[in-house]
């Protein structure tokens, strides 16, 4: 792979003299895409240079058929418009290149993504305050974005404001319809509760981020945020759902009601809406909570059929299948049920 | 005395967590390795009671579908036509084998829970309204959500901590 790599990189850098690849590895978690870690370096006319970039590379069989030209369009707008992401290089859907479809982007280093490091080294503790602020902060500039900007139009146009809710239910009650190899009640009753109790009309149609949680930003030792990552189901929608996706029991990582592990559901909400944020709407963040439960049964339901019908031997992937009754007991609580 | 199938997956979650983790190199092979793990727990978490919670799981399914058959009827109009009625007609015809293979059970447990799914929808247009507190759905949801609270997910030890407690707590 490094061979490919080099070669690849050479082609595309231009100048580019003897370029060398060291320090390849495939960086855990992300069962959408594979991630992979490198440094780089050759000669130019500068003299040498030396680079650190990730490769996220389709995989064999994924938690979800996402759309990696999305991930990068989202990504390559954002960035100029103040919103911390890698730089992203390069997306190729040549699948001669490196075995599969990939896109390369910068590496940011003296980061730590994984909730355990975030949450429990004792020196992300101290700085915790922090990156519960910029987490917040950082949402609400995402919300900001302006939908007309150029880099944006790929996204064809939003929805209207009474639309979002319906937009959702039916996108994941297509895949849980597609997707599931054994009856969902739960699930089913979910998505008829969420029909009779759609939020009202979004305050603003925004750009989601669609996984917007801990474990994908990168938090730095000073507890800056300095990358927000996993753009593949970005879309646009309503505010609530980002609110209300980091809200999920699934990731307040430390087992109580802390939001994301990082502060209370009060907390998050001010410094959301201090910080420029929609107005939140508590309700509709009940039916958004329903719907991120759903959404990861839904993902969930995705891994598992591809273990079962045997397109990945993931023992990860097999694994993450099996947690999907957690959910269902959440989705229960929310509808009160 | 030979170690059981408990015993067994505990002996390759011990290799795993002590001897192998510990040794690999690159943090993809360790998350790897903790899967496999955790996948072991949540098999020994399950192991031993499998048989016995499908075998009562679909003893209580068919008792809810029954019931709910009787209250579908006796609401009378088109509905004892209607796909609930259908479905669990069906799923009563084709289950009840008496096997004990996990994967009879399973089957079984499937085509019931089919059955309620479709049940569940009727009740509610039966009574207009989702939140509906009848004694039928009651007891639907009571038995979705022990199964709910079952076995072991890595869940338990980070966003459900507390919240599992407390579950299991209630279903007691």
């Amino acid at each position: 792979m490094e061979e490919k790599i080099a070669a690849y990189l050479s082609a595309r850098i231009e100048g580019a003299d003897g370029v060398a690849i060291s320090n390849l590895y495939r960086i855990p978690g992300g069962q959408s895409r594979e991630t992979w870690s490198f440094d780089a370096s050759w000669r130019d006319g500068d003299g040498e240079v030396s680079r650190g970039f990730i490769l996220r590379r389709d995989p064999d069989a994924s938690l979800l058929e996402s759309d990696r030209n999305l991930e990068f369009g989202v990504m390559k707008a954002v960035k100029p418009l103040g919103v911390p992401v890698p730089e992203m290089y390069w997306l190729e859907e040549d699948a001669s290149l490196i075995d599969r479809p990939f896109c390369m982007m910068e590496r940011i280093d003296g980061c730590e993504a994984s909730p355990n490091k975030v949450l429990m080294d004792p020196a992300m503790y101290a700085v915790r305050e922090k990156v519960a602020d910029r987490f917040a902060s950082i949402l609400a500039r995402i919300h900001e974005v302006p939908l007309d900007d150029p880099g944006l139009a790929f996204m064809g146009p939003p929805p209207s404001t009474d639309g979002c809710g319906i937009q959702e239910i039916e996108r994941w009650e297509e895949i849980v319809a597609r997707e599931s190899i054994e009856p969902q009640p739960v699930l089913r009753a979910a998505f008829r509760w969420m029909r009779k109790h759609l939020p009202p009309p979004a305050s603003r149609v925004v750009l989601v981020h669609g996984d917007y949680r801990t474990g994908n930003f990168l938090a730095d030792a000073s507890g800056e945020i300095r990358g927000v990552l996993d753009w593949e189901m970005a879309h646009l929608g309503d505010p609530m759902e980002d609110i209300a996706w980091a809200c999920i029991r699934p990731w307040r990582w430390l087992g109580n009601e802390q939001i994301g592990g990082l502060m209370a559901r009060t907390d998050f909400f001010s410094k959301y809406e201090a910080a420029g944020g929609a107005r939140i709407d508590e309700e509709a963040v009940r039916f958004w909570e329903v719907l991120g439960n759903l959404k990861l049964a839904a993902i969930f339901i995705t891994g598992g059929r591809s273990f079962c019908e045997g397109r990945t031997r993931s023992a990860m992937m097999a694994f993450i299948a099996r947690n999907s009754q957690r959910l269902e007991l959440e989705i229960m609580d929310l509808m009160e049920a | 005395m030979r170690p059981d199938a408990v015993e067994s997956l505990r002996a390759i979650q011990g290799a795993l967590n002590e001897a192998l983790l510990p040794e690999l190199q690159t943090p993809f092979a360790q998350e790897a390795a903790q899967a496999a793990a955790w996948l072991a727990e949540s098999l020994a978490a399950e192991l031993d009671t499998v048989v016995e919670n499908l075998a009562q799981d679909n003893q209580v399914l068919r008792r809810i579908l029954t019931d709910g058959q009787v209250q579908l009827a006796a609401a009378g109009g088109n509905i004892p036509a209607s796909a609930a009625v259908n479905e669990t007609e069906s799923a009563l015809a084709q289950t009840g084998s008496g096997s004990l293979k996990i994967s009879d059970l399973t089957a079984e447990n499937r085509s019931l829970m089919a059955a309620l799914a479709v049940m569940l929808e009727q009740l509610e247009d039966m009574r207009g309204d989702p939140g509906d507190k009848t004694e039928l759905r009651t007891e639907a949801y009571r038995h979705l959500r022990q199964v709910a609270v079952r076995g072991w997910s890595f869940f338990d030890v980070s966003g459900f901590r507390e919240r599992i407690v407390r579950a299991r707590a209630d279903v007691e």
